[in-house]
């Protein structure tokens, strides 16, 4: 499956649009109650799993902030789009929402939408707020990030699986953008670890048969696998097989970077005992998390669906929008953006998220263990993990 | 190397499973079936049903051979029956099918990706250090099973002696009394019903979505092109793809793997434009 398509082309754009922040002061608007927010994510399409998700986590926030108090003396109000998991239909809906006055944008979409949907919001100077994981690095003035990004758990979790597993680690990853980029992290970070790489290997999406990779695998005489595939398909067919030909039992360890609860759940019983590392596990038995899930159970029922580390931080989002809303007093764009650099929400089902002037997120990280049900078991926590420095604060976020 | 003769094995095992059908349905026929890849992907929805069921996923080894065998009869009534002699159209046609089936999958059975039960579990067994996994023995079981009743029956039964008559000479078969209508009708059935059954040997280990028929064949294709017109070529042939597909993905990449499958055709057909059989044959 092609969905999250993390791209790193924005390193352009980003050359572009750095060097000309027209930070225009728009008039502000004499007072204003409430505030629309424009929620655009995969509601169709491949995605649709993460981003009806994500809909129902947003729908709750907005009930929540309007319950104690909205935002501006008035209500939150959400106008909400499908971007159908296409980054050209992506484009179009963001620029319907500008038109229809949208005050900021929250977003649970694949990098390739996230590259195609920010030039509208900068033109139209209009914040945006990214709700999913990706590999770090997007430094749009108008964009924060309240999800995680890999470079924020990469070396807490490469030191977990050395402790568990051993020094000798094998880097399988699918291959697109976002697996590469991820797996030269580890690369990065292994030998400050003492982690030595004994192999690497990179297979297609929809890789049907990893008989010879397990076999070079084995070979490698690696102590610890480090698994990027992506997806149901390529993560069933690899785990099946690497059960059935022995190799889960002769590794010590597995730490996967990308097997979501949701894909978890179609794998099932063969990825049983291996390792995941992310902010947010729905099966997480804390308070926060445990009133979030009846939250939403109340609201939803039958329908509720499944949540996860790429769907809940929609949640937070919503909630880091409205405090700093309140804490600007207004829905201006410049005074919304620096608000947004100071704000903490400590409800999060996570714990507590902490926007940083960089426009990432501190968060904690955990690491869970799969069971043979199909569902995370959370191990341990390693603590709030700060997001390694992506972006130079902008000029007006810069005190004294 | 032992476990490289066993990767290769257990993939030229699933190629010629793959190419089976297609080969059957070419020799007889001359029909090129490009729903190949589609009558294959309707096996791999047959074991979805029966695991959505929960029987016992042993039996998607007969209902999807069943299925396709009657998708396959159908097809050749309304659609191949009418295109004979004209194999660039059946080309076009039978490829035409494989979309329209495909997107009747995809609107019954959604876009993502199902999850069969595995039918061989279990651990695997350790001999001279060397880990065989059931699963792998099931496959090369079974296409060599299907091998040999394929030839078999093509030699020793009556079935197998008209079937050779038509692909030696459809015009005298005709004179001769046989009805190379019904031969048709039942071989292109056949050919689809070994398309589905092994979409349902290979699902198991990996997953089933509309679109996977087209990798499977472009392989099976491949696997024909290099064999030619005979049964044992096509199992040196599935071996020879399988090895260099293996090989490459363990020492160089698994996307040069993939590449190989269908860069050693195009080279094989310049020097040895009849395949295996014509190298054979000229020896």
């Amino acid at each position: 499956m092609t969905w999250r398509f993390r791209g790193k082309t924005l390193v352009a754009v980003l050359a572009l649009t750095g060097s000309f922040a027209i930070w225009s002061a728009a008039p502000g608007r004499a007072q204003e109650t409430g505030a629309k927010l424009g929620f655009v994510t995969e509601l169709s399409g491949p995605a649709s799993l993460f981003g009806e998700a994500a809909l129902q986590a947003a729908e709750l926030a907005v009930d929540e902030v309007n319950a104690s108090g909205g935002v501006l003396g008035g209500d939150l109000t959400l106008a909400v789009a499908d971007d159908a998991t296409d980054p050209n239909i992506a484009r179009q809906v963001w620029e319907k929402l500008v038109n229809d006055g949208v005050d900021a944008f929250v977003f649970r979409e694949t990098s390739a939408a996230r590259v195609a949907v920010l030039p509208v919001a900068e033109a139209a100077n209009v914040p945006a707020i990214y709700a999913n994981d990706y590999e770090g690095g997007d430094c749009r003035r108008i964009l924060y990030t309240a999800g995680e990004i890999e470079p924020q758990k990469i070396a807490p979790y490469l030191e977990f699986l050395k402790q568990n597993g051993g020094t000798k680690f094998f880097v399988l990853a699918t291959d697109y953008n976002w697996a590469r980029i991820t797996a030269g992290m580890v690369r990065e970070a292994a030998p400050g670890l003492e982690i030595e790489i004994v192999g690497e290997e990179y297979t297609p999406f929809n890789t049907t048969d990893y008989g010879p990779i397990i076999t070079k695998i084995r070979n490698s005489g690696a102590e610890v696998l480090f698994s990027g595939l992506v997806g149901g398909p390529d993560n069933v067919a690899f785990f099946k097989q690497a059960r059935s030909a022995g190799l889960t039992q002769s590794l010590k360890v597995i730490g996967n970077i990308a097997l979501d609860d949701s894909t978890l759940a179609a794998v099932g019983d063969a990825a049983a005992g291996t390792y995941m590392a992310a902010s947010y596990f729905m099966t997480d038995t804390s308070e926060a998390n445990t009133a979030f899930l009846a939250a939403l159970e109340s609201k939803y029922g039958g329908n509720m669906k499944a949540q996860g580390y790429l769907s809940e931080p929609a949640y937070d989002a919503v909630h880091l929008y409205a405090l700093a809303v309140n804490k600007a007093g207004t829905t201006e764009t410049s005074a919304v953006l620096k608000a947004l650099s100071e704000v903490e929400f400590t409800k999060s089902p996570k714990g507590s998220i902490r926007m940083t002037p960089d426009r990432h997120a501190a968060m904690p990280i955990f690491i869970a263990e799969a069971k043979a049900d199909g569902t995370y078991e959370v191990k341990e926590s390693l603590g709030v993990q700060e997001a390694p420095k992506q972006c130079d604060p902008q000029p007006p976020f810069e005190k004294g | 190397m032992l476990e490289h003769a066993l990767n290769i094995v257990t993939t030229a095992s699933i190629f010629f499973l793959v190419s089976a059908g297609l080969l059957f349905v070419l020799s007889v026929m001359g029909v090129v079936n490009l729903a190949h890849g589609a009558f294959l992907t309707v096996g791999g929805y047959s074991g979805v049903v029966i695991s959505q069921i929960g029987l016992n996923p042993w039996l998607s080894l007969l209902f999807a051979p069943l299925i396709g065998f009657m998708v396959g009869l159908v097809t050749e009534l309304l659609l191949v029956r009418r295109l004979y002699n004209r194999p660039l159209d059946t080309i076009l046609a039978t490829w035409g099918l494989s979309i329209v089936l495909v997107q009747l999958l995809s609107t019954h059975f959604g876009r993502s990706a199902h999850f069969v039960d595995e039918i061989m579990t279990g651990m695997p067994y350790e001999v001279w250090g060397l880990y065989i996994s059931p699963y792998k023995i099931f496959v090369v079981a079974i296409a060599v099973s299907v091998g040999l009743a394929l030839y078999l029956a093509l030699r020793f039964t009556d079935a197998g002696v008209v079937a050779r008559a038509v692909v030696l000479n459809p015009e005298l078969a005709r004179l001769l009394g046989i009805n190379t209508r019904v031969v048709n009708l039942i071989t292109f059935g056949f050919g689809s019903a070994l398309a589905a059954f092994a979409g349902s040997v290979i699902v198991p280990m990996s997953s089933v979505d509309p679109n996977m028929g087209t990798p499977w064949v472009i392989t099976a294709f491949m696997v024909v092109l290099v064999a030619g017109f005979s049964l044992p070529a096509l199992g040196i042939s599935a071996l020879l793809l399988a090895a260099a597909q293996v090989l490459a993905t363990y020492y160089v990449a698994p996307v040069i793997g993939s590449v190989l499958v269908i860069a050693i055709p195009i080279v094989l057909l310049r020097f040895a434009p009849d395949g295996i059989v014509g190298i054979m044959k000229s020896r």
